[in-house]
């Protein structure tokens, strides 16, 4: 994309997050997806009158999470604000959020060259827990499962000089929301939205909601910068609106004189939330690996297009971790997951697990064999034991055919004038040691012990 | 200023002993409720009918705005104007509603702040409640 | 006995039933009849719960409120859904969409409001106490109007999960009855921690308040609460009330409140704007009275919202939302902070220390205060409506004497002599004092 470089380029990110909770925000009634329309509410979800708000720790608890991931200040006491507007899928008339103290306050979240292709600190102005609201169902239903979910909401500042920053910071943000358990989703899934703010030499700035994906975000703005520099040119004025990506454009939803007056007004009824100043150094200590940090030490010795995607597959990720050797790149990526993509299967850790394949390396076989094993194993999982039979130190090997010789005597006798006959032999030495040993050994101590 | 402040004095002092005291007290009201109801000649916060309309939307109203809806509103704001009786003329410009005096306890007896093992044990302890419509059910609700 | 005919006069009981369980409990026995903005489910036999709105006109709550629970498994027989002024707003209970509750003892008078059918169907002997709620003063108004007890606890005592709520921070609920003894009995039982309201005064609070033991106790009167308006019957009955006091050894003496004067503008920015944020729900998409609709939109949410709700009730959200709103400057940060200023004044001047605030103890402050419940008997319902017509604000007024004691929750109970409410009012959390004072007081008059 081409930026005019008469008009600056500047935006900012409001991003909703589905947190990844069993319970909703003020309501203990289940956030699990896919269900029956209308069969996750509870009464106060679905706002009967005479029911009342409490808070679930466990959104407070990912909030606070998030807030620390995202190096943010933790407050010491937020609060909940009622945020009134009308819309069928906004059931109480007013949505739960944190308009006046927010949870957390001014952090950060910087862009690498390595990691993510560009450069830049993007600063966090808030990170604030509220309501996530219903959901069309038809024309004349909404589906009120969704309603109450927590959501984190994270406003930055307007950092954002170019969208190649925006589409990396949006990229960066949901791998480290899902990686670290905060979110259950993605934009693809619609746990992640985002609505974006844009203006062009500090004109007023527009607002376009709703954005699903990262390739809707790219389009808008794109869209929308040309829009406004076209608008500019031709010596209007931008007015300062919200509006609407539909696919194609932006369209105006509302201006400035139709806005809504939210009416924030603290929540009557729900307590100050006071945190510790102990909270954010003991969930630091229980953090679990940050991604960029994983990816540094990936990158050391794997490819970062490798790292990333163990990075974004975690039952894999936990694989590499355990799986000690010393060709492991290879191990893992062409022979472990080059056959189960062969044969059309979904990588499971279960099926060869870290050990197993340790054990399959020290066979004491050629490659082909231990692909056999790989590929075998994939398509009817069994112990290792069943589907090759190692080298037992307890064969002797001596002794083995030694006795064969002495109960075969009446074959070994004919030996000068059917050659054959020592096949036969090797052949039962085979079956008695079921194939462990190799037959080229077997057959050079049958001529040793023969002294043919 | 001195015999105002002894005669507050002696006034919140006072016992009522006799019939006589009962009746100097019931006799000598401090106020009347028509000084509530009425209105100031200037007041700088009438409501226009642009705002009348602008706040019948906010409210989830089709109503048209009438003269007797004007009027009613008027007059209750010239009421609520009564929380500023003896106070400086001030413009009341600064409009924020950030902050709420409630009759909860944890606003006036702070509970010790959370630390993370409380709240991670807070959470082991959630449990949905029937009684409050928060265990699934298969059908849909009315 | 000459009585006025008023159109669409509705009894003080909009729904009958009669629910109760079997065996025993504390209240078995007696009956009583519940204010339809307290919900009640399958422990009513699945009764309606209406706020005497046409916005919930046909509705029935799944669940049912704590209190309603409590009440069952006392053993007490709900007999019957009463009537009010619509969502709990109106002093007169003619504010009705059913129609209004009329005097019942007091022939061609108001019954006043917002509980009015809580006290004519306590005053018509229908029940043996019935279950109100009081946000500016709707248990103790009516109560004093209909000649019975009324009483409104400290707030946060009474759970209020399944009170359909006006004003989350003022909200009460409270008892009607003719007997204290029947008062103090149900409040045992509804005197309850409930964690499904987070507004719930904490277990460790609750017996926080000090005993006071002694005979003598010193009562005050806040002199702001004796206004011109209050009417010569209220007066004499007040005065022989103070010498009543007198004779039982009390000590009375008068107090200076000042914030008293700005408590009704203050109750009414506040709960004006609490009630638009708390009647933001109601568009009849998920429950409640609707229009046909083909497309589920802002329009029929606008639609229901213009349709059902009542004048009064349309006017309150109006204003309230005007409070709220960018237009009005800082009225409602002005309200809180008066309502602070007030709840400390009156803290102040109690020995016993306030649960909350935690103040220290004293001696020769207040146990108690006193002083008359409404400036009249009950009104006419025609110079009623009269007055009301010529400004709204006439009706308003009627809260003057008990809207501070609701802005700053403080346990109060209104005793009927007849025809006139004398309140008296405690520390708060010092319900004890004021249950105990009120049955010493009955007893004596």
């Amino acid at each position: 994309m081409k930026y005019n470089p008469k008009y600056i380029f500047k935006c900012g990110l409001e991003i909703h997050t589905q947190l990844k909770t069993k319970y909703k925000l003020f309501s203990l009634s289940q956030t699990s997806f896919g269900d029956s329309p209308n069969t996750n509410v509870s009464f106060f979800d679905l706002g009967l009158p005479g029911t009342q708000p409490k808070l679930n720790t466990e959104a407070l608890y990912l909030g606070l999470i998030a807030s620390k991931i995202l190096n943010c200040q933790i407050q010491p006491y937020s609060t909940f604000d009622r945020k009134h507007y009308f819309y069928p899928d906004q059931p109480l008339g007013y949505q739960i959020t944190q308009f006046y103290h927010p949870l957390s306050k001014n952090g950060y979240l910087k862009l690498n060259e390595k990691f993510d292709g560009v450069d830049k600190t993007i600063n966090i102005q808030q990170i604030q827990l509220e309501q996530d609201t219903g959901k069309k169902y038809n024309d004349k239903t909404i589906d009120y499962n969704r309603n109450g979910i927590p959501l984190i909401e994270v406003i930055t500042d307007p950092d954002f000089e170019n969208i190649d920053q925006v589409q990396s910071f949006v990229k960066k943000y949901q791998t480290l929301v899902t990686h670290m358990s905060v979110c259950a989703g993605t934009m693809e899934t619609g746990a992640i939205r985002v609505d974006a703010n844009i203006s062009v030499n500090d004109n007023s700035r527009v607002e376009i909601k709703n954005l699903g994906s990262s390739g809707e975000i790219v389009d808008a703005l794109k869209y929308e910068y040309n829009r406004q520099i076209e608008a500019l040119e031709n010596g209007r004025s931008i007015i300062q609106e919200t509006r609407n990506w539909n696919g194609k454009t932006t369209e105006s939803s509302r201006s400035k004189e139709d806005a809504v007056d939210y009416r924030y007004v603290p929540d009557s009824e729900l307590p100050v939330i006071r945190i510790d100043e102990s909270m954010s150094e003991d969930i630091g200590k229980e953090l679990p690996e940050l991604p960029d940090d994983i990816l540094t030490r990936l990158t050391k010795s794997l490819e970062l297009k490798y790292a990333k995607f163990l990075l974004n597959t975690p039952e894999l990720l936990q694989y590499y971790d355990e799986f000690n050797h010393s060709d492991k790149n290879k191990w893992i990526f062409q022979e472990l997951l080059g056959q189960f993509s062969k044969l059309d299967k979904q990588f499971d850790s279960n099926i060869i697990p870290p050990k197993t394949l340790q054990e399959i390396i020290n066979l004491n076989c050629p490659l082909s064999e231990k692909r056999n094993v790989v590929r075998e194993m994939i398509l009817n999982p069994r112990p290792l034991s069943e589907i090759y039979k190692q080298d037992s130190p307890n064969i002797n090997i001596d002794q083995l055919c030694n006795d064969i010789i002495n109960k075969n005597q009446h074959l070994v006798a004919k030996l000068q004038i059917q050659p054959s006959v020592l096949q036969s032999l090797i052949g039962q030495a085979m079956k008695q040691t079921r194939g462990k040993i190799h037959a080229n050994i077997i057959k050079g101590k049958f001529i040793e012990l023969l002294k043919l | 200023m001195f015999k105002r402040s002894l005669h507050k004095s002696t006034r919140l002092l006072r016992q009522i002993k006799t019939k006589e005291d009962i009746d100097k007290l019931l006799n000598n009201p401090t106020w009347s409720v028509k000084e509530l109801s009425s209105s100031k000649q200037n007041s700088n916060s009438e409501i226009t009918h642009k705002t009348v309309a602008k706040m019948i939307k906010l409210s989830g109203f089709n109503d048209e705005v009438t003269p007797e809806l004007t009027k009613s509103l008027n007059l209750q704001m010239n009421f609520i104007e009564k929380l500023y009786d003896g106070e400086e003329e001030e413009v009341h410009k600064h409009s924020n509603n950030d902050s709420i005096f409630r009759l909860i306890a944890s606003d006036h007896i702070p509970d010790k702040p959370l630390t993370l093992k409380q709240l991670q044990e807070e959470i082991k302890n959630l449990k949905p409640s029937k009684e409050k419509g928060e265990i699934r059910d298969d059908k849909n609700t009315p | 006995m000459k009585r006025h005919i008023v159109k669409n006069v509705q009894d003080s009981i909009l729904n009958k039933c009669s629910y109760r369980k079997n065996n025993g409990g504390l209240l078995s026995g007696l009956k009583y009849t519940c204010k339809d903005n307290i919900v009640t489910g399958n422990l009513s036999g699945g009764i309606l719960t209406t706020a005497s709105s046409n916005v919930l006109k046909n509705y029935q709550s799944p669940f049912n409120a704590e209190v309603v629970k409590l009440l069952y498994d006392s053993g007490a027989e709900l007999s019957g859904k009463v009537n009010l002024d619509e969502f709990g707003m109106g002093s007169s209970g003619l504010n009705s969409a059913p129609g209004p509750t009329l005097n019942p003892i007091y022939p061609g008078k108001i019954a006043g409001g917002s509980s009015s059918g809580s006290a004519a169907s306590v005053a018509a002997d229908l029940c043996d106490f019935s279950i109100g709620s009081d946000t500016g003063g709707s248990i103790r108004l009516p109560a004093s109007y209909c000649n019975v007890i009324g009483f409104k606890p400290t707030y946060g005592r009474i759970s209020r999960w399944g009170l359909i709520p006006y004003a989350q921070t003022l909200d009460t609920i409270g008892i009607l009855s003719k007997k204290i003894d029947t008062i103090k009995h149900v409040y045992s039982v509804l005197n309850m921690y409930d964690e499904k309201d987070p507004t719930s005064l904490p277990e460790e609070l609750r017996k926080e308040t000090p005993e006071t033991n002694k005979e003598r106790l010193i009562i005050g009167i806040p002199e702001e609460f004796i206004l011109e308006d209050i009417s010569i019957d209220v007066k004499n009955t007040f005065k022989q009330f103070i010498l009543k006091l007198i004779n039982l050894g009390h000590v009375v003496k008068t107090i200076s409140i000042t914030s008293i004067k700005k408590a009704l503008p203050t109750y009414y920015t506040l709960a004006t704007a609490e009630a638009a944020s708390n009647l933001s729900r109601y568009d009849g998409t998920r429950y409640g009275s609707t229009n046909d609709y083909d497309k589920l939109d802002q329009n029929i949410i606008f639609r229901n919202r213009s349709e059902f709700f009542g004048k009064e009730v349309k006017r309150r959200i109006i204003l309230g939302n005007y409070t709220l709103s960018s237009s009005s400057g800082d009225h409602y940060l002005k309200s809180t902070l008066l309502r602070k200023q007030l709840a400390k004044e009156f803290s102040k001047n109690f020995n016993n220390k306030h649960v909350l605030f935690q103040d220290e103890q004293f001696q020769d402050k207040c146990d108690l205060l006193i002083s008359p419940t409404a400036m009249s008997k009950a009104p006419d319902y025609e110079t009623f409506e009269k007055r009301e017509s010529e400004n709204i604000l006439n009706s308003y007024i009627n809260d003057v004497l008990t809207v501070p004691a609701s802005l700053v929750g403080l346990p109060t109970i209104s005793i009927p002599i007849n025809g006139i409410g004398i309140q008296i009012m405690g520390q708060f959390g010092d319900d004890k004092l004021v249950l105990h004072t009120a049955e010493d007081v009955i007893n004596n008059f």
